[in-house]
């Protein structure tokens, strides 16, 4: 179950609370940006999953700034090195491919938190035949809560997301980008969120539910020129990430202009 | 524009202010402003001027910007600035890193103060932090105001946990991988600091010659005192000699040479 011999740091935080080391650790990037990837998978099948690890894998292929997702990992309570496919395997598989990029997990506390001999911390268990536990392959996370006698929520999650860009965009001038795909409600305010902020957000066309909903919103995307569409597919993908500088060094040499009203 | 000992001279034109109280967790967006520094490694320059001539002050300011010639690291220092009766600028220790920005303008300048008086605003607006004219030192980037509370005074020492703390983070979290401090004359706030920097086992140099508690260290050092620092992460350097003090920064990783 862990690719990596070094289990990631762990930080604990109550909604509210500014953390320097957090903010701090992601700078230990080697390129200024910061990518939040939002989004779910809704029950996908093993084959449409790999198809989505190759898609962003490929499409991040020298990524070396920071990125952000949900940090957990759902695992059989039978057989832990079964694991469950979803969006939550996409970073850490970004990352082993991609060891210069820094990884952070952001895991909302919903429930009691258990430890277990053999899964450490057990995130949710009420979820059979699965269980959430936080992803082992990433290089640290925070387990966010309410207080000691509230659990957090997954709006959550989004919002603290947001609160470390916005420090890392408003102090150190880091760029940023907020990837969507497929996802419902919650992933539905993080869209509109930042799209009202006016800061990039990629949305993933083709994955299904609110992320193709906006992306074929004509009048939404007018509303927001700061979102762009890219297709479900490698060429696509990998072009909107250079076009909105989030990969290095080719955006100056290749002459690309905005076409199509902002899809790639 | 004129420009007077009060005049901002920093990259952007402008220097951020923060303040945190000494028992609050760390102020992140200070400590973010470190890591817009090309190279990620951080020196304290620790220490006073007292019973330096005008002469002194002037050779000490030369002093650093030779030793650092090339330094693109975070330098920090205390956060003040004196001015004389007349309003012109009295040097200090805590001048050295802007003016060693000056020639290194990629380096990041930092500063800290304790809140030791009633801050106000005086004349044409100017902010005084205390009852002896002391400024917000305005070649700096960003500077930490620590107090405790709006209504304490905090002693001039009040800022120094907050200040360790904050490089011990960066050099953890952040990827500092040298942090250290030089000390330069100073009285007991200075012997505390470069005792807790040594303890630390970060480099710690000691000016020789620059007078008073780095002086009685080195002395401590060299006749053998039990209570004398030790260790391969103390290093002693004359204050007529720069160079030796920019080599020793250049092989412990501070200064990178192309």
């Amino acid at each position: 179950m862990f690719d990596s011999p070094v289990v990631p740091r762990s930080f604990f935080m109550n909604v509210g609370e500014n953390s320097a080391n957090i903010a701090l650790s992601l700078t230990k990037a080697k390129e200024q940006v910061v990518v939040r990837i939002t989004g779910g998978c809704g029950y996908m099948s093993e084959e449409d999953a790999n198809g989505l690890y190759d898609l962003y894998s490929e499409a991040f292929s020298g990524f070396k700034g920071a990125m952000m997702f949900g940090g957990t990992r759902m695992v059989s309570k039978n057989d832990r090195n079964i694991v469950l496919p979803g969006i939550t395997e996409v970073v850490p598989r970004i990352k082993k491919e991609n060891p210069d990029c820094i990884v952070f997990g952001v895991v909302p506390r919903t429930d009691d938190v258990k430890m277990d001999t053999q899964y450490g911390f057990i995130v949710t268990d009420d979820n059979n035949p699965w269980i959430t536990i936080p992803h082992p392959d990433q290089d640290f996370f925070v387990l966010l809560q309410k207080s000691v006698d509230q659990s957090a929520t997954w709006t959550d999650e989004w919002q603290e997301c947001y609160n470390v860009t916005k420090r890392l965009r408003n102090v150190c001038d880091w760029k940023s980008l907020l990837i969507a795909y497929n996802g419902g409600g919650i992933t539905e305010q993080e869209i509109l969120a930042l799209s009202k902020e006016g800061w990039p957000v990629l949305l993933v066309n083709g994955g299904g539910r609110k992320t193709d909903e906006y992306a074929s919103n004509e009048e939404f995307l007018t509303k927001y020129p700061n979102v762009k569409v890219c297709n479900k597919d490698v060429r696509s993908f990998r072009n909107a990430l250079i076009e909105m500088s989030i990969l290095p060094g080719f955006k100056k040499s290749l002459n690309l202009q905005v076409i199509n009203g902002g899809k790639f | 524009m004129t420009h007077t000992a009060q005049t901002v001279k920093n990259k952007s034109g402008k220097v951020q202010l923060f303040v945190a109280d000494h028992n609050s967790s760390l102020p992140a967006n200070y400590m973010l402003v470190a890591t817009k520094a090309p190279t990620k490694v951080a020196i304290r320059i620790a220490g006073g001027c007292k019973n330096m001539s005008d002469q002194d002050k002037l050779e000490m300011l030369d002093f650093f910007t030779q030793a650092f010639d090339g330094y693109t690291g975070v330098l920090c220092s205390g956060a003040t600035r004196q001015l004389t009766s007349t309003g012109e600028l009295d040097p200090m220790v805590t001048d050295v890193p802007g003016h060693v920005a000056l020639t290194n303008p990629d380096l990041i300048a930092l500063g800290t103060a304790p809140r030791t008086d009633t801050w106000s605003l005086q004349g044409e607006s100017a902010f005084v932090l205390d009852g002896y004219n002391t400024r917000p030192n305005p070649t700096m980037d960003a500077i930490l105001l620590v107090q405790d509370g709006p209504d304490t005074n905090l002693d001039w020492d009040g800022d120094v946990p907050t200040y360790l703390k904050i490089m011990e983070a960066w050099n953890k979290f952040a990827g500092f991988e040298h942090v250290g401090l030089v000390s330069w004359n100073g009285g007991a706030v200075t012997e505390a600091e470069f005792q807790a920097t040594a303890a630390r086992k970060w480099p710690t140099i000691l000016v020789e010659g620059s007078g008073r508690a780095t002086d009685d260290a080195i002395t401590a050092i060299h006749t053998n005192q039990p209570n004398a620092l030790q260790g391969n992460h103390i290093f002693v350097v004359n204050k007529n000699e720069p160079q030796i003090l920019r080599k020793y920064l250049i092989d412990n990783g501070f200064i990178t040479v192309n």
